[in-house]
């Protein structure tokens, strides 16, 4: 029945064996025994008592689970939160893995020296992510093709619309944040400078990092989406611009906060 | 506008969409709950906190693996416990030492004159005394209430095994924590040796039916 030692075998009856009476006790023995063994126990004071003892165990076991919870020792607290900072920052700078199949798997409980190596590697960034992250704002930034461009971007400008299509408010929008989290795609923008340069022309702060941009494809023109975080748990920022955005001209096509109200 | 505090099935969705908060929030209403899980399984808190951290990191990473059929408490347990018994068998090269046979029969102090913190005390330090085969199954059973085919399945040994494995401990455990006080586990035990008869006389009336734990029928 199993490869433990057991108390079946020893003495079944008076004197009783404390083995016997746990096996019996913890279900170890066979329905036709523990039948037979029942009654003989039920009946007698002194396996009655070690039965009792046993309760008494399991009842002191059991009310274990119940006491209140002492706070974890602050130490840990922090550490704990270190790693979590660092696995947080981790998945901002990479594709979340809901939407990259091939992000690291997330069944198995990591090696915890491993983590800790990672954590100290990104250490550094991940103070400057978690601190964006915390003030963030979702902003979509849109390029049309075939408008005027700024500056001489004319590749970029010139490039076919990319990306999910979103509607010309916005709409469907909310759709990808998840998937584009962590993304830094700045498709027809081509790099963060001109991001910058259009989300300052909005009036929104060029310093408040995105947490996600991608390019989309609103109502048949190219476009790139940024996501903002608003500091409130489950809801974002997303906000539209248009590919004339620039220095002084914002393009900015639509703005709006997605999530939980 | 003003909203109601999300679920915790709220904070997991939200995460899984990339809510860079919603996940530190998960955690800090459940840290120190699952730390005195992470506690009892485990027998140092260092170990208890690289336990909780992996099961955090783990979760943290699949959240969106969660479906809300089961409650995202019970899901974290889970994952804690796992987390844990990873650990432990990851120990288990490592030499262990056995609860002696003889010799810890008597109570550190009268159980009568101990407060239950007291008690709750004895009964940690007493798990502690056993080999780690036994405890592993005894705290996810008799502690933790998980029945007997989960715990079979998490720790991958046979139902029988983990009867016989609580059976064993416990039998230890009523030496250890006064409820018997034969020395020969072996040997028959007078009534009048046994102590606290009275306060379990109800409850054990019920006993075998229960089968391994007065909590394993109970499903996580």
């Amino acid at each position: 029945m199993t490869d433990e030692s057991r108390g079946a075998g020893g003495t079944v009856g008076p004197p009783w064996s404390v083995d016997v009476l746990a096996d019996l006790h913890a279900g170890v023995l066979d329905e036709r025994e523990a039948a037979q063994l029942w009654p003989r126990v039920n009946a007698d004071p002194e396996a009655r008592t070690i039965i009792e003892a046993l309760e008494a165990t399991t009842a002191d076991l059991s009310a274990l689970a119940h006491e209140p919870a002492p706070p974890m020792p602050a130490a840990f607290a922090e550490r704990l939160d270190q790693a979590l900072a660092a696995e947080s920052a981790a998945r901002q700078a990479a594709p979340f893995p809901a939407a990259a199949p091939q992000g690291p798997p997330a069944a198995p409980v990591v090696d915890l020296a491993a983590a800790r190596r990672r954590r100290n590697k990104r250490v550094g960034w991940s103070a400057g992510i978690v601190t964006a992250a915390a003030a963030a704002i979702v902003a979509v930034v849109l390029t049309v093709p075939g408008t005027s461009q700024q500056n001489g971007t004319p590749a970029v400008a010139a490039r076919p619309p990319a990306g999910p299509s979103v509607g010309s408010d916005g709409s469907g929008a909310e759709a990808l944040v998840g998937g584009a989290m962590g993304m830094r795609d700045f498709g027809p923008l081509g790099n963060e400078q001109r991001l910058d340069a259009c989300v300052s022309a909005a009036g929104l702060n060029p310093d408040e990092r995105p947490v996600g941009i991608r390019p989309v494809n609103v109502d048949g023109k190219a476009g790139v989406l940024v996501i903002y975080t608003t500091g409130q748990l489950a809801q974002f920022r997303i906000v539209g611009f248009g590919a004339d955005c620039g220095p002084g001209h914002p393009d900015k096509l639509f703005d709006k906060v997605v999530g939980k109200k | 506008m003003t909203a109601a505090a999300p679920t915790d099935a709220d904070l997991i969705a939200a995460h899984a969409a990339g809510d860079p908060h919603a996940f530190s929030e998960l955690v800090r209403r459940h840290r120190d709950r699952l730390w005195a899980v992470a506690l009892r399984t485990m027998r140092d808190p260092e170990e208890a906190a690289d336990a909780l951290q992996e099961a955090f990191i783990s979760a943290f990473r699949a959240a969106g693996n969660f479906r809300a059929e089961s409650q995202v408490t019970t899901w974290l347990h889970r994952i804690v416990v796992n987390a844990c018994l990873d650990r432990i068998r990851r120990k288990q090269a490592r030499p262990t030492v056995p609860l002696p046979e003889t010799g810890f029969n008597e109570p550190a102090s009268p159980r009568d004159s101990m407060s239950e913190k007291e008690t709750s005390l004895l009964v940690r330090e007493a798990l502690n005394q056993l080999p780690d085969e036994q405890r592993a199954p005894i705290v996810l059973v008799d502690v933790e209430g998980y029945s007997v085919a989960e715990t079979a399945r998490m720790l991958g040994i046979a139902e029988g095994t983990v009867k016989s494995r609580c059976a064993r401990g416990r039998s230890k455990l009523a030496k250890v924590l006064g409820h018997l006080r034969n020395p020969d586990a072996n040997a028959n035990v007078r009534p009048e040796d046994s102590k606290r008869m009275s306060a379990t006389s109800e409850t054990s009336r019920s006993v075998g039916r229960a089968h391994c734990s007065p909590r394993n029928g109970e499903e996580r």
